[in-house]
């Protein structure tokens, strides 16, 4: 049985179809990683219309409350397996997004994820190295964010909740924090 | 500077109105909020037919929001910026959708963000935030880092390297 486990994952990382959702400025980065000079393709990513035929969702920097709530629904419709790919440093502690009043600060709070890249914006060498990282990690069978989120879905939906959900000001007295400084 | 505008700083200036140029193709003139409706009508059928913005500065310390009507002349090439000052404390302003209609979707916008109040514009729902309860979010007073790090849980970690970020004070 594990013979069988270690074969699905070997097609698995060698298939990654990747969905076209592009949220911050890192989408940019894109293109010219699917066209022909970087040419993702080589690698087995494809970009894909839908989130039920994909694979991996890359959450390309930052990502205001809004955009947060349709991201959840996608991820939600992904069957497993799924992987997430964090862009840039927006997605790791808010990047200069760092004091906004309505992008998030950490990404893994909301949605698993199991690769970061650094950098804002990754070069697309930096884009094609997490593809690579992503499929050892698939082959050896460590990326389970999938299954981390279904056992911790309690922990999840309340963070998410918490932000998009709200039912009372956050800033209790808002005259009293005012002016501080 | 364009002549038209020199000529139209002038006309101002007669009418009692604070005016000057700003540059080239720009001027700026101050206006009382009784006479904005009257300016603006004017300024419309002198040339200045396209609104282009309406603005919101808060001036905190002296408890006044001042809306900047960004109007162009596409014949001229010249743009005009009708400045009006109202009151912190009570932030009220007539629409002006008689002039223009799509003053509506800025007053709106305005309404969301500064938390002013036009009088006369009938949709004034919230518009771009969703479930926002606190004071509107970009007047100087509502604190955005304190924000921030309350809904997202920003915690300091030594061992991980993360500080609390520093405020820059603009001077």
């Amino acid at each position: 049985m594990s013979e069988w486990k270690d074969l699905t994952n070997f097609f698995r990382g060698r298939s990654f179809w990747m969905l076209h959702y592009c949220t911050g400025c890192g989408a940019m980065e894109l293109p010219p990683t699917m066209t022909s000079r970087w040419d993702m393709e080589r690698f087995g990513v494809i970009p894909m219309a839908t989130p039920r035929q994909a694979d991996i969702l890359l959450v390309t920097g930052y990502l205001s409350l809004k955009s947060l709530k349709r991201l959840i629904y996608t991820y939600e419709q992904m069957h497993a397996p799924k992987w997430v790919l964090g862009f840039g440093s927006c997605t790791i502690n808010g990047g200069v997004y760092w004091d906004s009043y309505n992008v998030i600060e950490r990404l893994d709070k909301y949605l698993p994820v199991d690769l970061y890249i650094a950098g804002c914006m990754p070069r697309p060498e930096a884009i094609l190295d997490s593809f690579k990282k992503l499929r050892e990690l698939v082959e050896k069978g460590e990326a389970k964010g999938y299954e981390k989120y279904v056992k911790n879905y309690e922990w999840y939906k309340a963070n998410q909740d918490r932000v998009l959900k709200r039912t009372k000001p956050v800033l209790q007295k808002p005259e009293e924090v005012t002016r501080s400084a | 500077m364009l002549e038209s505008v020199e000529k139209k700083v002038e006309e101002l200036k007669r009418m009692n109105l604070e005016a000057k140029a700003l540059g080239d193709w720009q001027f700026e003139v101050l206006v009382p909020r009784e006479r904005t409706a009257e300016i603006l009508a004017y300024m419309k059928a002198t040339g200045y037919k396209t609104f282009i913005h309406l603005a919101c500065v808060d001036w905190i310390d002296d408890q006044e929001f001042e809306l900047v009507y960004n109007l162009e002349n596409y014949d001229e090439k010249a743009q005009a910026l009708v400045k009006v000052r109202i009151p912190r404390n009570k932030p009220e302003m007539e629409s002006m959708m008689s002039i223009w209609g799509l003053c509506q979707v800025y007053e709106r916008e305005i309404h969301e963000f500064f938390g002013i109040n036009f009088i006369g514009n009938p949709n004034l729902k919230p518009f771009f935030l969703d479930e926002w309860l606190d004071i509107p979010p970009l007047r100087k007073d509502f604190d955005t880092l304190a924000f921030s790090q309350e809904l997202f849980e920003f915690k300091e970690d030594e061992s991980h390297g993360i500080k609390a970020p520093k405020r820059i004070e603009y001077k």
